[in-house]
């Protein structure tokens, strides 16, 4: 036997750490419900020692925790729960209500034999550990490389796709279109003399100018184009199953909305246009580059006829060149 | 065994303990899962730390798709299992039965099946060589992965690891899934010694 002072030594440090800590014989009666138990079940040990543990707790998962404990009796050994697996066991509140954003305390539980003086299994002990702060942080890295993988495909001056990201998905789209013979059209907008906004007004003007054009375009565009900054004062939208009327008309919203807005910066107004130049897939297209050369030879035109308009590849443009 | 680490009758031994230990698991996993688990005679030999990938691949079959449980053991022989497991193997989860819909149950019950199979064998190894042994809680390795990555990213400080290898099957049932133990080298003296205690 331990003495006495040993004993009541391990006593209180059963009571009172941190950690849940139960036993249960093996009618599941139980016979041991410390502090941390108390605290988060709100049930006092007297309430519950001697009790059916299924009968105080009914919404523990009963049949799932009948089959482990049993198999801890059998097999004499640990068995385990992780919140990875099996976010609780407890129906436990956590003690993060400003900071914690979930609803129940994530616990790891570790289901132990405890045997009686001749070896026989005759009890289980479960332990219950808090793992609500591993939980948050395992989040926190997760939010963080998803942000990390989507910064990677956003331009970061108009918060659109950068080209790199941009020209990924137009190698998709142009081979969804090749394959399942789809339509698909393209078209490149540049901001007509943006250089003398820059020069005019400042960069500070310019980069305002150009996130109000993504704005605009991300605004007009339908929920299946795909718009990207293609570099300095040019951008790019992919249009999957799009034919030229189609694409024509989406283009021509934005010229329009573009050239009508007055844009005020620091008490000037200033008003813009952009040009723009349109393509659409072809069947005999070899490489997806053709139907950006082929749009940018339309672009090339709506700049050639004034400015400020939406122009459509013309394979006799082509052999004007 | 492939080389000398053991002398012929710490092999017999060793052998004859696992085969004893295995034994005695089938009967209390039958009772436990309700279903007939077959379970290969236990191969013990001697790898190389390189050679593990190799002798996986030809284990469990090159490219197939796996999802590996692992866990460590300690107290006095210490080492590490690896449950292994066909990622086809969904049905694991309906064949053992799950009450609880809100939780990943193919991993749960993958985790469970690990520790129960891997405490059950070596509890009977730790008996009969008169030892301790703890578990640490099962986790989950890989999932889904190309057997030969597995690995990938792992540089292992071990030259030379004792390996045992158990194969189960639940009755009616074709896939196979694999137990392998391994106890790196600088625990090996310490079977050793229980084993010539053993043999005395």
């Amino acid at each position: 036997m331990m003495p006495k002072d040993k004993l009541s030594l391990l006593n209180s440090i059963v009571e009172r750490i941190n950690v849940g800590v139960l036993v249960i014989d093996s009618e599941m009666n139980i016979i041991l419900w410390n502090v941390f138990m108390e605290i988060y079940s709100g049930r006092k040990a007297s309430e519950v020692l001697g009790k059916n543990l299924f009968d105080c707790f009914p919404e523990l998962p009963v049949a799932w925790m009948k089959k482990k404990i049993e198999g801890v009796f059998l097999f004499e050994n640990n068995s385990f729960s992780s919140w990875k697996q099996r976010p609780y066991v407890f129906n436990f509140r956590h003690n993060r209500p400003l900071t914690g954003h979930i609803d129940h305390m994530r616990q790891d539980c570790v289901f132990q034999p405890i045997k009686n003086q001749t070896g026989k299994v005759e009890k289980v002990c479960i332990t219950v550990s808090d793992m609500t702060d591993h939980f948050i942080y395992e989040s926190k890295l997760i939010e963080a490389m998803s942000s990390l993988k989507s910064l990677s495909r956003i331009d970061g001056l108009t918060g659109i796709f950068n080209r790199g990201h941009f020209e990924r998905c137009l190698i998709e789209e142009w081979k969804r279109a090749k394959r399942y013979k789809e339509d698909l059209s393209y078209f490149l907008l540049d901001l007509d003399f943006f250089k003398k906004v820059n020069d005019t007004y400042g960069h500070m003007a310019g980069d305002e100018m150009l996130r109000l054009t993504a704005r605009i375009i991300m605004r007009e565009i339908r929920e299946i184009d795909i718009a990207g900054r293609y570099g300095g004062e040019e951008f790019a939208v992919i249009l999957p199953h799009t034919d030229q009327q189609g694409a024509v008309a989406v283009a021509e919203r934005i010229r329009q909305t573009v050239s009508e807005y007055i844009f005020k910066y620091e008490d000037q107004k200033i008003r813009m246009t952009l040009s723009t130049g349109v393509s659409f897939f072809r069947q005999d297209m070899n490489k997806y580059e053709e139907m950006i050369a082929e749009a940018d030879l339309a672009l090339y035109q709506s700049k050639e006829n004034g400015r400020n308009c939406v122009t459509c590849f013309d394979p006799s443009l082509d052999s004007k060149e | 065994m492939n080389n000398n680490y053991f002398s012929a009758d710490q092999k017999d031994a060793l052998q004859e303990v696992f085969n004893i230990a295995i034994g005695q698991a089938g009967d209390s996993l039958a009772r436990y899962f309700d279903l007939f688990v077959e379970l290969s005679v236990p191969e013990i030999i001697i790898i190389k730390s390189d050679q593990l990938v190799g002798l996986l691949n030809g284990l469990i079959g090159h490219e197939s798709r796996v999802s590996v449980v692992r866990q460590s053991f300690f107290n006095h022989i210490q080492g590490e299992s690896l449950s292994v497991f066909h990622s086809n193997d969904g049905d694991l989860a309906t064949l053992l039965g799950n009450d609880c819909s809100t939780v990943d149950v193919n991993d749960d019950i993958i985790l469970d099946v690990s520790n129960i199979l891997a405490g059950a064998c070596l509890k009977g190894v730790a008996h009969q060589l008169e030892t301790e042994i703890s578990f640490s809680p099962p986790d989950i390795l890989c999932k889904d992965t190309l057997i030969e990555e597995v690995f990938d990213g792992f540089n292992f400080a071990w030259d030379y690891a004792l390996l045992v290898r158990i194969i189960f099957r639940f009755e009616d049932r074709t896939s196979s899934f694999y137990l392998l133990y391994f106890v790196p080298s600088q625990s090996i003296e310490l079977i050793k010694k229980s084993i010539d205690r053993l043999l005395g």
